[in-house]
């Protein structure tokens, strides 16, 4: 049996059941953009982006892709911790358990609260929205920008994204430590930048 | 402007930070909760139903957080699907589900003192927390709420529903400005690039974290799509949507300057079809597929050569809205990356 990323596992878990109890079922490509927020402030909390655990890519469409979470997912449908619903996937009861057990698990915590955080946006925006704000994130701009896949978050390309976290932080750290609350403000502020570029 | 001062603008102007800066922690809680069961009843509940207003709130003071829940079961929102309901109001409990709440002569500003407060009116909606309020951005113009915009999985059912939601009644206030009048009688010269932009802005907002829209694309190198979708993990995909209208359109002094009628559906049909010829020929390894949306704007007996006519009644107004479009040839009956056009009849407003 082919050995999968344990990072990887949880975090397709994790949001599966969480985007789900939402919309019902979630497409691939959703799971592949909120596990990448998710790393993204786990680099707001000044983590290394190397104990994420896996690394993505970004596709010529500017979209966020990660061969780790892509292997997950095949392997929990043919499981069946997964079944597809058209070009979508929903999380299976048998996932349940094994879910509940990792997401006790201490070397987890760190994860959840980055995974947790991305999720809740959605209770301030649509799928969509997110996604459309995320694509203003400058590393996904940059790949949209030079179509080719390439890594994404690599050393010398996080500058710019550092600038935005020191002003985030600032703006919002006075307020509160909880990583919800920048993950809701950061998204507002590229949707609207987003808009503003229209 | 840069992305750090529209941070702060962010923290300044919006709810979720607001609600954090009165109550710490707890407001934080406590407003992306509430957000949460707004979305929750909004999914059973259409807006246009409530005739009265809806308050939903979570007591987020520290020293006034009990574990004590309220009496009776907890408010089941899948009963309220089909009533016609007036005013509405429940509270989150401790256990973080919601509970019918009787108001009585209490105000949401009394409630905000302990609470953050979600408060909707005739889509018009805004959060409270102690002694202040923000109004809730809607970033999705054609949405009642900025907590009920639903994601589709596929483009044909987006534009079913943009039919309806957006220019059945000119909701979305982008495409409301195609109009020179404030009954919808005739449309202003030129209203093609805010029917693009209005459904371009509704596709991103709609087709969840998968697909990505491109407004006015080139296929050629005299005409542009009006919108390009592609699925973002599918490179050989490609979806190209045509936009044309029909009706009565005047220029700035109220002439008419233009009158589209099916020959024109006709014309736009035909080159969406060159179009899908023209990619098949550049890109064969592409799978891609022809929405065409025609905006229908045609009125019975307007005036024929000035905007004077300000009034119109039902049976002019209407006449069109089921009269079907014939094609000759008809592009979607003879091939199949052509889907069946989408009519979409954009009413006026009528004197009876």
């Amino acid at each position: 049996m082919m050995r999968l990323n344990p990072d990887a596992t949880f975090d397709c878990l994790y949001v599966a059941n969480h985007l789900q109890v939402k919309q019902l079922s979630i497409s691939p490509q959703e799971i592949h953009l909120f596990t990448y927020l998710a790393c993204l402030l786990w680099l707001y909390k000044e983590r290394v982006v190397s104990d994420w655990g896996y690394d993505f890519v970004g596709t010529e469409l500017g979209a966020p892709f990660s061969r780790d979470i892509d292997t997950v997912l095949k392997e929990l449908l043919a499981r069946g911790y997964f079944q597809k619903m058209h070009d979508h996937v929903q999380m299976t009861k048998l996932a349940e358990q094994p879910l509940h057990d990792l997401s006790g698990l201490i070397i987890n915590q760190e994860r959840i609260e980055c995974l947790q955080a991305a999720c809740v946006s959605t209770a301030a925006f649509s799928v969509g929205m997110v996604s459309s704000a995320l694509s203003k994130e400058p590393e996904l701009m940059r790949a949209k920008a030079f179509p080719s896949s390439r890594f994404l978050l690599e050393d010398s390309a996080r500058s710019q994204l550092y600038i935005q976290f020191d002003a985030l932080r600032k703006a919002v750290s006075k307020q509160s430590n909880d990583l919800r609350l920048p993950a809701i403000v950061w998204l507002t502020a590229l949707y609207r930048f987003d808009e503003r570029e229209k | 402007m840069n992305i750090a001062s529209i941070i702060l603008e962010v923290c300044k102007d919006t709810h979720v930070p607001m609600c954090t800066e009165v109550f710490g922690d707890e407001g934080l809680d406590a407003v992306i909760k509430v957000m949460e069961t707004v979305q929750t009843l909004y999914r059973h509940v259409d807006l246009e139903r409530i005739s009265g207003q809806v308050i939903i709130f979570k007591v987020a003071n520290p020293a006034n957080i009990g574990t004590m829940l309220p009496v009776g079961p907890a408010a089941d929102f899948a009963s309220l699907a089909n009533e016609d309901l007036g005013d509405l109001c429940f509270q989150i409990a401790a256990d973080g589900r919601p509970y019918t709440y009787i108001l009585g002569t209490e105000t949401p500003e009394v409630l905000a003192k302990t609470s953050v407060v979600y408060y909707y009116r005739d889509a018009y909606e805004e959060f409270l927390a102690g002694s202040q309020r923000k109004s809730v951005n809607r970033y999705d113009s054609s949405a009642r709420s900025q907590f009920s915009v639903p994601t589709f999985s596929n483009v044909r059912d987006a534009l079913k529903n943009y039919a309806y939601e957006n220019v059945k009644e000119s909701t979305c206030y982008i495409f409301n400005r195609v109009w020179y009048d404030d009954n919808r009688l005739f449309l202003i010269a030129g209203p093609e690039s805010l029917m693009r932009d209005s459904l371009a802005q509704f596709l991103r907002n709609r087709l969840g974290g998968d697909h990505d829209v491109w407004p006015e694309q080139n296929v050629n190198e005299k005409n542009p799509v009006d919108i390009r979708v592609q699925p973002r993990f599918c490179n050989n995909r490609l979806m190209l949507i045509e936009i044309k209208w029909l009706g009565n359109s005047v220029n700035s002094i109220g002439h008419v300057t233009v009158k589209h009628r099916d020959s024109r559906a006709q014309d736009g049909a035909d080159q969406l079809a060159g179009y899908l010829d023209e990619q098949r020929r550049y890109a064969p390894s592409r799978v891609i597929q022809g929405y065409y949306v025609i905006i229908d704007a045609r009125r019975k007996r307007l005036s024929a050569d000035t905007a004077t006519m300000t009034a119109i009644t039902r049976a002019d107004g209407l006449h069109y809205e089921c009269q079907s479009i014939t094609f000759n040839p008809a592009h979607h009956l003879i091939r199949t990356d052509f889907d069946e056009p989408y009519r979409m009849f954009a009413r006026p407003v009528c004197c009876d």
